[in-house]
């Protein structure tokens, strides 16, 4: 093994070891999970949203209907939830970053959780009445 | 280079936050009940500012998330984050310019 990898090696080696994560760990993990998954819905969305330029407005139409069931419902929450802490935590982020509150991290980690929190609780309404009457319409 | 794609990274998490309350917020909170069509897409994309969000996200959203996944590959495996990074940006342009199409499909089909 050369010695130039090392570094990277311990780095990935701590990274896979969840008992030793502190709040700092979790909140990097969280946000680059929910990253990655968001940028995966944003491709497959892009995928469907340009369902009209190889099917014309039949083909949107057709596709969009094809995705409106029960079953989305429940990966648009998981996107809300992904959307609403990744966004709150960011902010948080940028704050660090401007020098703000470094000291406060955990303590602001954990705002950001009761935030992100209180958010979903108040939009999951949306996504119930949706799941439970769907598809909701008038 | 690398430094201002650091402050980009930042400049469009803002605005992403913004776009993404309006988007998500119309499309979930506001107008839950209006069912998904061509037409009644195309008359929210009429609306300026809807048309501004929605562009904002396709290009900053597929900025901010393929530079993301390319500052993952940087700390695992920083020797390949230059070829990942032409390949994520060839895609990331390709991907806005093929959105970018359908897009204006939804302003100027009537």
């Amino acid at each position: 093994m050369s010695t130039a990898r090392g570094p990277q090696e311990v780095r990935v080696y701590t990274d896979l070891k969840p008992r030793h994560y502190r709040t700092g760990m979790w909140s990097h993990l969280l946000h680059r999970i929910s990253g990655v998954a968001i940028t995966l819905f944003l491709c497959l969305h892009i995928w469907e949203v340009t369902s009209v330029v190889r099917g014309g407005t039949a083909g949107f139409d057709k596709t969009v209907a094809a995705l409106g069931s029960k079953v989305f419902v429940i990966g648009e929450w998981l996107l809300f939830l992904a959307i609403t802490f990744h966004g709150i935590n960011g902010i948080r982020l940028i704050l660090h970053d401007k020098g703000w509150g470094v000291r406060q991290q955990k303590g602001l980690f954990w705002i950001v959780m009761v935030l992100s929190a209180g958010a979903i609780a108040g939009g999951s309404y949306f996504f119930i009445m949706r799941f439970v009457s769907y598809p909701w319409l008038r | 280079m690398n430094l201002w794609i650091w402050i980009f990274q930042r400049i469009s998490a803002v605005l992403l936050t913004i776009f993404l309350v309006v988007h998500f917020g119309v499309m979930h909170f506001v107008d839950p009940k209006v069912e998904l069509t061509f037409t009644t897409s195309s008359l929210r994309l009429q609306g300026l500012l809807y048309f501004v969000v929605d562009a904002g996200l396709l290009t900053l959203g597929l900025f901010h998330g393929l530079n993301g996944l390319r500052n993952i590959i940087l700390d695992y495996w920083p020797r390949a984050a230059r070829p990942a990074g032409w390949i994520l940006g060839l895609f990331g342009l390709g991907a806005t310019v093929y959105g970018s199409i359908a897009l204006f499909q939804f302003i100027t089909t009537v």
